[in-house]
């Protein structure tokens, strides 16, 4: 019986999976990186500027097909405008059709003059890198579109995901400490210092930057599973228990596996005292 | 033929009896005659009376020679048509006059005593009258008249007659008086009244017309008097000439009116005598009293003459107006009598004189046709039109009247308006003549007209377009009614370009088709005529009419070359589309697409037409973006277009299939490319390389890895770079390892084991064994590695195998324990610890090689195992606490644990930071580098995912 339910559990599990976690910033002093990626903007934000901005905005809000289809009509006359490739490959990027993604970023690379243009585009094409595990090559389009416009914020940010994806703490610490980024508040800039300094063993420095987060954050599982493991390090079992729990549980299924560990670890300290 | 036997064999017996009764009696008569005068010269002796017998019998036989002769000369004359020689029919009856003259005359000689004398004179005067030509009549009727001294002999009285009439006849009035004067004294001669009549002519001649009128009005009256013969017709015939002799003729019409109770008959002739003789007044004063009697005593039979006399009368006196206006009278009885007469046969109208009034409207209207011709010759501006409206009436009235020359009387009131100048009035009725004289198939007067229209239309007096339309009437006329003709075949061009220039297509190129038939050998000026419409259908953008003729030329119409058929076509469909690409233009895309699809639908169109307007169609749905509904027009436009105009399209559908990839339809696309792929592959260019490149990207693009492969397999054959078929397997290859199929791979891979992705599938296999975390694949890797017998993946294997058992000896080291006796013994602990350290040794002498693996996750993962074997065993030193040890000794002990620990725990650190140095500076990015991150032995939970953001726009 046991069995059967944990099997009926990882399906429905497995089915809603998802490689995304809601990272959706509504209060637009966390989002440093608001001027360049539309990724992370709320809900209220991305209706706000729906109609004054670009229409990849309507990707953003779930009608990824009628605006794809918008584009397609607009060909005529928008075609040649600097976004329009990049736009589409984005509106692909949401539906997760990477392959399409990727030949739209080609196009914008292509047919792009801008260098922030270009820039934008490896960026992208390193995403989609990353998507295919191919590291490296999306760390070298990360880099093509640091060179092309070193001012923009998230190919460091990105680059310093990648590190941390690696291990590489310092390497990421030193991206997201480019004076780029300075002066500017930020949840994920400011959640990956706090990770990197925890995972390279600088409590201190980490609760830090934890320290900044807003509290609301700290429900984000990702957040909290890291947040977790700080406060384990420093003895904070209870406060770690706490953190796990008001965890808003993700689909990302390693995520899950992560938190589940971490509470079975909660579960044997506190015993153990 | 058989109406004219059944008369000839009706009338041959008839004509054959009386000719046999005529000749019969002739012979009869003869024989009689013969026989009588057998008898009498039989005779021995003959006295006066016998001769004188046989003298009448001569007479007799005279006359029946004479009649024979006469005969002779008539049927003589119908058959020659001429009544010449006349003297030479008579030969005999001359010949037997002088016999009997002799006859007669040898009796007067031999008879001295001849009581028949008198008698034998009167027969010589009057054989001498009716045979002879000796002038003898006059003196041997005298001679009668003097032997015969009584005035009551009837021979006197005879020969007084027959002298009379001699005089009559040889106009010598004065003696004829005198003896008709004796005659008439002879109350009981039954022809006194003709001998009234005799003399009132003589009167009359004589010009004492009181005492003439006198005398025949007795002969009338006389005439009502059985006794005599009753010539009171030729009286009554006669008489009202008399009294207009006589200068009376209404005492003529008096006469008439009183004595007679239709005097018609009579009147009219005397009124046209009256006419003749100058009374007009009185004339009209007859014929108007004739018409009182009509209308009084409905005597209509005699309508009809009665207006002809009138008519006569008017003509006489150049009355033309009065004339015109019983011509119209006339005219309008003419119909009232044709209707009388359908609706009953014994109608008193009598239409006997419609030929005659023709005759005389004709002539009239002739008379006054040239007369103003020659007025207006004279000056143009003074002409009677009066007489022009005359005329022009009596044109009228002949229409009626003579329908079957109505043509004609068109063609004069035309020619009548001509000679006035009255141009258009004159065309209007050229063209009416015209279309009359086809009507009564009467083609002279057709070409006639025409030419006079033609003739006309030269003068150039009419407006321009007027002017234009009355020469083509006659242009046109001309040729319908001779279409091989010297003069239509110099018409057919100037024709031609009056309608080219009036931009009439349908007559022009009717006119075309008309002049091929009627001169097949001029085919190269007809097909010049025929550039020159259809350049003015493309001017004009009659597409229409362009598609008509297409049509026609392709049925073989005016034997048009293929290639001018072809290049018709082009521009008919360059027309067709002008209006919709426009639209295109204009922004309107779908309203051209639909614009165009209507032309694809229409059924007229050639099939060049409507490939070109499905192709259009497709490009318009591609500008909408509606790619697959552009492939379906493509589609069809592909199934019209012949194999020259595919490949002329080619390069364009090329850039439809790019279009459509921009437009996010791969699978339409690659539709496209794989279809003109295969369909031109024999080509090698450019072009065909491109749809290779295009097919196997966008199949790529949709996951379709097996499509994409297949275009490699089937068309590299059709590519003119062959490194394209390399660089498009290495984008296969690549889009495989991204999917990460491993199955999919390695069959891939097995298909095409060519460079540079056999050495990079090798890598690939080994990048996924360590990142993937599938047992199931690793397994299945391991297998790869050593099927593909490759020196680098065996030594990768053997690698792998190593390190699990250097992970199991790590497992071992952890679970050894140096030294747990309850008794501590120097040398037995220092063996035990070297047992234990030796282990160590051995660990590292045979996995230290893994550290420096080319793989480098497994490089990796070993200095970090070496990191934790030297960790634990440096711990594990220094954690020695023996038992059964003194204080100061464990003192000691510790210290020397501590600093032979320090040794381990100082390498441990070392193989870390040499790898942290190594990770960092080189930046590795594997899983081995990711593997050895955690806290609390938890990886780090970024790794569950990839937090990195897409980027939208910049600041800027």
């Amino acid at each position: 019986m046991n069995s059967t339910l944990t099997l009926l559990i990882l399906l429905t599990l497995g089915a809603c999976s998802s490689s995304r976690i809601d990272r959706k910033i509504d209060d637009v002093t966390w989002d440093s990186l608001a001027d360049e990626s539309y990724l992370r903007w709320g809900e209220k934000r991305l209706e706000k500027f729906a109609d004054r901005d670009h229409a990849v905005v309507q990707c953003y809000q779930g009608k990824e097909t009628q605006t794809l289809s918008q584009y397609k009509r607009d060909f005529i006359t928008k075609g040649a405008h600097p976004y329009y490739w990049l736009h589409i490959g984005n509106c692909f990027y949401v539906q997760e059709a990477w392959t399409r993604a990727e030949f739209f970023y080609r196009m914008a690379l292509l047919e792009a003059k801008l260098p922030s243009v270009k820039s934008i585009a490896h960026n992208n094409l390193g995403l989609i890198a990353f998507k295919f595990d191919q590291w490296e090559k999306g760390k070298e389009q990360l880099r093509l579109s640091m060179a092309l416009a070193p001012r923009f914020k998230v190919p460091r940010y990105n680059l310093s995901q990648l590190y941390l994806q690696f291990g590489l703490y310092n390497r990421a610490i030193e991206v997201l400490s480019d004076s780029a980024f300075r002066g500017h508040k930020d949840i994920d800039v400011t959640f990956s210092f706090a990770n990197a300094y925890l995972f390279k063993g600088d409590l201190k420095a980490a609760g830090e930057y934890f320290g900044r987060i807003p509290r609301e954050h700290f429900s984000r599982e990702d957040i909290a599973a890291t947040y977790a493991l700080y406060q384990i390090r420093t003895g904070d079992l209870k406060g770690a228990r706490e953190t796990i729990k008001a965890r808003e549980r993700s689909n990302v299924l390693e995520l899950t596996a992560i938190s589940q560990k971490i509470e079975k670890i909660l579960l044997q300290r506190m015993k153990e005292e | 033929m058989k109406t004219l036997l059944l008369a000839l064999i009706m009338a041959c017996p008839l004509h054959a009896e009386v000719m046999e009764s005529k000749d019969a009696r002739w012979a009869k008569l003869m024989g009689l005659v013969g026989q009588e005068m057998r008898i009498l010269e039989a005779a021995k002796k003959k006295g006066v009376e016998i001769k004188y017998r046989m003298l009448e019998l001569h007479s007799e036989r005279l006359k029946l020679i004479h009649e024979k002769n006469n005969r002779e000369f008539l049927a003589g004359s119908k058959a020659s048509g001429s009544g010449k020689d006349k003297e030479k029919y008579f030969i005999e009856t001359r010949a037997y006059y002088q016999t009997t003259k002799d006859f007669g005359q040898k009796i007067l000689r031999e008879e001295a005593r001849n009581s028949r004398k008198a008698e034998i004179l009167y027969a010589l005067a009057l054989n001498s009258r009716d045979y002879g030509r000796d002038n003898v009549t006059e003196k041997y009727l005298l001679e009668v008249i003097g032997l015969v001294a009584d005035p009551r002999n009837s021979l006197r009285h005879h020969a007084q007659t027959a002298l009379a009439d001699f005089y009559y006849n040889d106009k010598r009035f004065p003696e004829a008086i005198t003896y008709y004067q004796r005659v008439i004294q002879n109350e009981e001669d039954d022809w006194k009244t003709k001998h009234l009549f005799n003399l009132s002519w003589c009167y009359l001649k004589n010009r004492e017309f009181d005492r003439a009128i006198d005398t025949i009005k007795s002969s009338y009256f006389e005439s009502k008097n059985p006794a005599y013969v009753n010539i009171r017709d030729q009286v009554l015939e006669n008489i009202g000439s008399f009294y207009v002799y006589a200068g009376r003729p209404l005492d003529g019409l008096s006469f008439y009116l009183e004595n007679e109770k239709n005097p018609l008959p009579y009147l009219m002739p005397m009124a046209l005598k009256a006419s003749d003789k100058g009374h007009e007044k009185e004339t009209r004063e007859i014929l108007d009293a004739a018409q009182k009697v009509i209308d009084r005593s409905a005597l209509h039979q005699h309508q009809e003459e009665l207006f002809h006399t009138y008519l006569d009368f008017y003509r006489h006196y150049n009355r033309f107006t009065d004339h015109e206006k019983t011509s119209r009278a006339l005219v309008a009885y003419y119909q009232k009598a044709r209707e009388a007469a359908t609706a009953d046969k014994k109608t008193p109208l009598k239409q006997e004189l419609r030929d005659d009034a023709i005759e005389k409207m004709r002539s009239l209207a002739g008379f006054l046709q040239v007369k103003l011709a020659k007025d207006v010759r004279k000056d143009a501006a003074n002409y009677s039109t009066g007489e022009l409206e005359i005329v022009l009436s009596y044109f009228s009235h002949l229409v009626m009247l003579d329908e079957v020359r109505k043509a004609e009387y068109l063609y004069f009131r035309a020619e009548t308006y001509f000679s006035v100048n009255s141009h258009q009035l004159a065309a209007d009725s050229y063209v009416e003549s015209v279309g009359e004289a086809r009507k009564a198939k009467n083609l002279d007067l057709a070409r006639k007209s025409l030419n006079s229209l033609l003739a006309l239309t030269g003068q150039e007096e009419l407006p321009k377009a007027q002017n234009k339309k009355y020469l083509i009437f006659a242009y046109s006329g001309h040729v319908d009614l001779w279409p091989r003709d010297e003069k239509s075949e110099q018409i057919y061009p100037k024709l031609f370009e009056i309608y080219r220039e009036a931009f009439d297509d349908g007559a022009a190129t009717a006119l075309i088709a008309q002049y091929h038939k009627a001169y097949p050998e001029h085919l190269s000026e007809q097909q010049t005529f025929m550039t020159k419409i259809l350049d003015q259908f493309i001017e004009r953008k009659n597409t229409l009419k362009l598609n008509h003729w297409i049509g026609e030329f392709k049925k073989g119409f005016l034997s048009f070359p293929r290639e001018s058929v072809e290049k018709t076509e082009i521009v008919l469909g360059n027309l067709l589309f002008m209006e919709y690409q426009e639209l295109a233009k204009k922004g309107e895309r779908l309203a051209a697409a639909k614009g165009f699809e209507g032309l694809y639908v229409h059924k007229l169109y050639p099939d060049k037409v409507k490939y070109q307007a499905a192709f259009f169609a497709a490009m318009a749905y591609l500008e909408l973006g509606e790619t697959e509904k552009s492939f379906y027009w493509q589609e069809l436009a592909h199934a019209r277009m012949t194999e020259e105009q595919k490949l002329e399209r080619r390069e364009e559908q090329l850039r439809m299939a790019e279009r459509t990839y921009r437009l996010q339809d791969f699978p339409t696309a690659y539709k496209i490319a794989e279809l003109l792929l295969s369909k031109w592959c024999d080509r090698r260019d450019e072009v065909q390389n491109r749809f290779f490149e295009i097919a196997v990207m966008t199949a790529l693009v949709d996951e379709r890895h097996n499509d994409a492969e297949r275009v490699v397999v089937q068309h590299s054959r059709c590519l003119i770079r062959p490194e394209t078929r390399d660089s498009s397997l290495a984008q296969i290859y690549q889009a495989l390892e991204n999917k990460g199929d491993f199955f999919k791979l390695r069959s891939f891979v097995q298909r095409h084991q060519i460079e540079p992705y056999v050495t990079q599938y090798r890598y690939t296999l080994q990048k996924w064994y360590w990142e993937k975390n599938d047992v199931n694949l690793k397994t299945h890797i391991r297998a790869e590695f050593r099927d593909l017998k490759h020196s680098e993946t065996l030594a990768w294997l053997a690698e792998i195998n190593l390190y699990k058992e250097a992970e199991k000896d790590f497992a071992d080291l952890k679970a050894s324990v140096v030294w747990q006796r309850p008794q501590f013994d120097g040398d037995l602990f220092n063996q035990a610890l070297e047992t234990y350290l030796l282990k160590l040794k051995a660990f590292k002498e045979r996995y230290q090689s893994l550290s420096q693996s080319s793989q480098v996750d497994l490089a990796i993962v070993t200095t970090r195992l070496f990191s934790q074997v030297y960790r634990h065993v440096g711990e594990t030193v220094q954690a020695q606490r023996p038992l059964g040890m003194d204080g100061e000794t464990l003192v000691q002990f510790s210290a020397a644990m501590k600093n032979l620990s320090q040794q381990f725990l100082t390498v441990s650190l070392q193989y870390e930071k040499t790898l942290n140095t190594a990770l960092l500076e080189k930046e590795t990015l594997s899983w081995g580098a990711r593997s050895i991150a955690s806290v609390e032995a938890i990886e780090n939970p970024v790794f569950s995912f990839f937090t990195g953001l897409p980027m939208d726009k910049s600041k800027d």
